[in-house]
């Protein structure tokens, strides 16, 4: 086990590094690498000191050596917007970003399982067909226009919750959040929603699938046999054995859900990174462009680690041989 | 050899595609939305022709006429089925033409990564060693990152502009070809009929284009339908977020974003047509490439 | 009560109603069993013979049902028992085996979780109570080191193992009957005299009836007081163990035995019944074994009844073979 997780931390560190390299290259050496340090406004003079501040004038080897020097004390440079660290930025903005992500993920589980478990038992049923249905549109209907459709639906028409922005926030259990108030929850809803259809109808799938699949099988026959309850079967019996790829899945997905936030966010006005992120584009604010995406991959790469983890921890049969050797 | 069988009689139907066709056929909404993407692609291609307007010729445009109800007539007598946006422009026509753009940059895109990708794919399960090693990283590498988030990085360094996303988009969508294309190249290629072909010492080129590649393609010919889907909405999300398309080839994505504005204020039409037109094309390819995946996948066969 | 029959099966029809065809898996099954006995119900794969003991279970999966018959146990007829009335006789009155071991136990919970809940499911113990009972159950099985094997996983055990832990989850409630699909045929021939050394051992011991279900008659020839074997969903002959074996009445039977390889033959060749078991869709009338019988004729295109010849012995045939008896 301790082999397996040393092993697999080693992986994560080449993947950060090729990525940091990808980053750079990308970011730094693609287009003239003054132009994205430094300040469009600046005069020559100005651009000139700077560049030999910056290092620009020495080989791209060197630069990319002290880029990761930077880097790993968290140095990304300044946003010239915000005039601020980059990374401090993104880290102001993340929790906003995570609390929506994981409300997102909340909404995903209960429904996308409960959902799938149901239409899993019961795949004749006009109730499954319909949420079958129902998921196909969740996989079609781009996740931006989904959101303009609750928007127009919920907001415009109905008048029931905000259209955009994070509302009022409130101290809970000492972490910042929306959840704290009645206005913060009514501004959740409508971005938790949007953010997590599409995950869910994944979610709902799979989980139908499993279930399916599991139904078959003998130990559920041989549970049946034992006279055990209809809820024990299918809440220990079915649930323990289609857990597994669902929660890889969801650690997977939540992942995409970070991803996926750039469009909500976008949409809902809502105050996380993603929304920095399409600020910053637009205005080529490229240091917050940087640091963006080394802290996304960062955050894949510890997703991608725990959800691998999580895998061994969870299936005793690999568990337990992983322990014997 | 005098005797005729009578076997012959229905000859089409005995050949892999023929029985392709039968099969896809028994499902009737299958059949729908393979003529609904039919009319799509016809609507696409004969935008100029079937626009009541062509929306980007500014002196056909009345700024009297933005922002009409659909079903509305203007002064000059002409009737906006669908509304008119800020401007004024007839938003059926604008929907034709961004339709127009939409399929063309999602068809290129993915044509261009189908070949990009099942070559890639093939070479490296032909060839293994190193360069197999080398691909798949990469292709892994990708792939544990959205799309979307690749494409995103790719648009941020590089700017706006029609190419720009078309690279983005096959950078996002060639790996799930190579993957597919060495995935089912490895299994064929321990078949014998690539073992014999190989002992005659035909040449790779024959080897991989005449006997792997009609082996493989049914598989690729799925994603490739899934895939067109995934890059048109991937490029209307780009977009919409204002990282695709400059505003003068508006697509779909452009349009919704244009109108995103007017919703807040009641006027719905402007983005919610377009996006109409997007989610009906994206829904009828995916049906389509659905039940092409339950033909070709013989393990749902029963 | 006492004296009367643990068990009886009356026209017991369970057809499954599937998209190309009614499918009579089980069509007129009819038998007894009296407390404590052990009967083989035998026959090829296909026969109806696992049907027959889902039906008992009311286990039988849509598009299955049982269509009519009656099932009595202890003079209660459960053939229309509702799943939620089923369920408390399922582990408690009646236990079943299933054929592969390394299937029927869920390979995610450990072995306690699984004996516990079946004990927990049917009496109103505590959880520490059950593990006791869990652990005397294992014993009984000949599990050694038994506290130590109750935190294990299914994986950690083997075939022959895993299978002893179905039996003392089957025996746990202390059923008055048990069902055994098959119990011993996916694992090694030691371990299936060891395992049908056991089952015929604790059956005894608590005078349990028992129904096994096998395709060998070589497995039964020594376990059963009485066998019935069936044949396209019909029971075709009935009686006790050694004079169905040493006497055959009908031609399907005497087939069977004489498929079986023995000591005594060496040398010659073995005979072996012609064709395959007839599909069970949309069966010819008539007796469905006449295809493959050397003695059907003109009367055989009529269904046969079954009749007596013998005391104490049914057979569905026209021709029923003398074996030098009649």
């Amino acid at each position: 086990m301790t082999i397996f997780i040393i092993r697999r931390l080693m992986q994560s560190v080449v993947v950060l590094f090729s990525m940091s390299v990808i980053v750079f290259f990308g970011v730094f050496a693609i287009g003239n690498p003054a132009d994205i340090l430094i300040a469009p406004d600046a005069t020559q003079e100005e651009r000139d000191i700077a560049i030999v501040r910056l290092g620009l004038d020495q080989p791209l080897w060197k630069q990319y050596g002290s880029f990761v020097v930077n880097a790993l004390q968290g140095d990304m440079g300044q946003s010239f917007v915000f005039s601020e660290p980059a990374l401090k930025l993104i880290m102001k903005r993340a929790p906003a970003t995570l609390e929506l992500a994981f409300t997102a993920l909340l909404v995903t589980v209960l429904f996308g399982i409960g959902a799938g478990i149901w239409c899993g038992l019961k795949p004749d049923a006009l109730s499954s067909r319909g949420i079958m249905v129902g998921s196909i549109l969740g996989f079609s209907i781009p996740h931006f226009w989904q959101g303009l459709v609750l928007i127009m639906l919920f907001s415009v028409y109905l008048g029931w919750l905000p259209a955009g922005g994070r509302g009022e926030t409130g101290e809970l259990f000492g972490i910042t959040t929306s959840m704290a108030t009645m206005d913060g929850i009514r501004h959740l809803i409508l971005p938790a929603i949007n953010l997590s259809l599409f995950k869910t109808a994944l979610i709902t799938r799979l989980t139908r699938a499993g279930t399916r699949e599991a139904m078959l099988m003998d130990y559920i026959k041989y549970a049946r046999a034992k006279g055990l309850s209809p809820r024990r079967i299918v809440g220990v019996h079915l649930l323990k054995n289609i857990m597994i790829p669902i929660i890889t899945v969801l650690g997977m997905e939540f992942g995409r859900v970070i991803a996926f936030a750039v469009i909500t966010e976008t949409i809902f006005a809502w105050p996380g990174m993603g929304k920095l992120i399409i600020d910053s584009i637009n205005v080529l604010d490229r240091p917050v462009i940087v640091a963006y995406l080394m802290v996304v991959v960062s955050m894949f790469i510890v997703i991608n680690l725990v959800v691998d983890i999580l895998y061994t921890v969870l299936d005793p049969r690999v568990r337990i041989d992983e322990v014997g050797t | 050899m005098k005797k005729n069988t009578g076997s012959t009689s229905t000859p089409f139907f005995d050949t892999p595609m023929g029985n392709l066709l039968k099969e896809y056929c028994e499902n009737r909404l299958a059949v729908l939305a393979l003529g609904a993407v039919v009319i799509i692609i016809l609507i696409a291609v004969f935008a100029p022709v079937l626009a009541p307007q062509d929306p980007y010729d500014l002196a056909q445009l009345d700024i009297m006429d933005s922002t009409l109800q659909p079903m509305s007539e203007s002064e000059s007598g002409m009737v906006y089925w669908l509304g008119s946006d800020g401007q004024g422009r007839d938003m059926l026509s604008a929907i034709m033409y961004g339709l127009r753009t939409s399929l063309s940059v999602g068809v290129f895109s993915g044509l261009l990564a189908f070949l990009i990708g099942s070559l890639v794919g093939l070479l490296a399960a032909y060839f293994g060693g190193k360069l197999e090693t080398f691909v798949m990283r990469l292709v892994d590498l990708q792939l544990s990152f959205p799309a979307m988030l690749v494409a995103l990085m790719l648009l941020a360094v590089l700017g706006q502009g029609v190419g720009k996303i078309i690279f983005a988009l096959v950078v996002v969508q060639w790996s799930y070809y190579a993957r597919s294309a060495r995935g089912s190249a490895l299994s064929e290629r321990n078949k014998e009929y690539i073992e014999a072909a190989r002992c005659l010492r035909l040449p790779v080129r024959r080897v991989i284009f005449r006997h792997l590649l009609p082996n493989v393609a049914p598989s690729l010919i799925v994603i490739a339908t899934v895939q067109v889907a995934h890059a048109i909405t991937l490029e209307a999300t780009l977009s919409f977020l204002g990282l695709g398309l400059p505003i003068t080839q508006p697509s779909l994505g452009l349009l919704i974003s244009n109108g995103y504005h007017y919703l807040l204020s009641g006027k719905y039409w402007i983005s919610f047509y377009p996006g109409v037109a997007l989610v009906l094309t994206i829904v009828c390819i995916n049906l389509v490439g659905d039940k092409l995946r339950d033909i070709m996948n013989p393990r749902l066969k029963q | 009560m006492k004296n009367g029959p643990l068990l009886e099966v009356e026209n017991l029809k369970t057809h499954f109603f599937t998209k190309v065809g009614v499918a009579k898996a089980v069509d007129g099954v009819s038998f007894s069993l009296a407390p404590g006995e052990v009967m083989g119900l035998v026959g090829e794969s296909g026969s109806g013979k696992s049907v027959t003991g889902f039906s008992l279970m009311g286990l039988v999966d849509p598009p299955g049902r049982i269509v009519d018959g009656r099932i009595m146990l202890q003079g209660k007829d459960i053939a229309r028992y509702t799943d939620k009335k089923f369920r408390r006789l399922r582990g408690s009155k009646v236990a079943m085996i299933f054929q592969d071991p390394l299937t029927t136990l869920n390979p995610m919970l450990r072995i306690d979780t699984q004996m516990i809940e079946a004990i927990r499911a049917h009496r109103k113990v505590n959880r520490s109570e059950a593990r006791t009972e869990a652990l005397q159950s294992l014993k009984q099985v000949g599990i050694a080191a038994a506290e130590k094997r109750l935190n294990a996983y299914p994986h950690q055990f083997s075939g022959g193992m895993r299978q002893r832990v179905a039996i003392a989850i089957a025996l746990a409630n202390r059923p008055d009957l048990i069902i055994a699909d098959e119990p011993t045929t996916a694992l090694d021939v030691t371990i299936q005299s060891q395992i049908l050394y056991e089952i015929q051992k604790l059956t005894r011991e608590k005078s349990m009836s028992l129904i096994w279900i096998t395709h060998d008659l070589t497995v039964v020839a020594g376990l059963a007081d009485k066998i019935s074997v069936m044949y396209a969903g019909r029971i075709v002959e009935q009686g006790s163990i050694n004079e169905v074996l040493d006497s055959p009445l009908h031609p399907y039977t005497k087939g069977l035995i004489d498929s079986v390889p023995s000591r005594n033959r060496r040398g010659t060749y073995l005979n072996q019944i012609p064709g395959t078991t007839p599909s069970l869709l949309n069966l010819k009338p008539g007796c469905p074994f006449r295809d493959r019988c050397s003695h059907s004729d003109q009367a055989c295109l009529v269904e046969p009844t079954v009749t007596s010849p013998i005391k104490g012995r049914f057979v569905r045939c026209f021709h029923p073979l003398s074996g030098g008896i009649l």
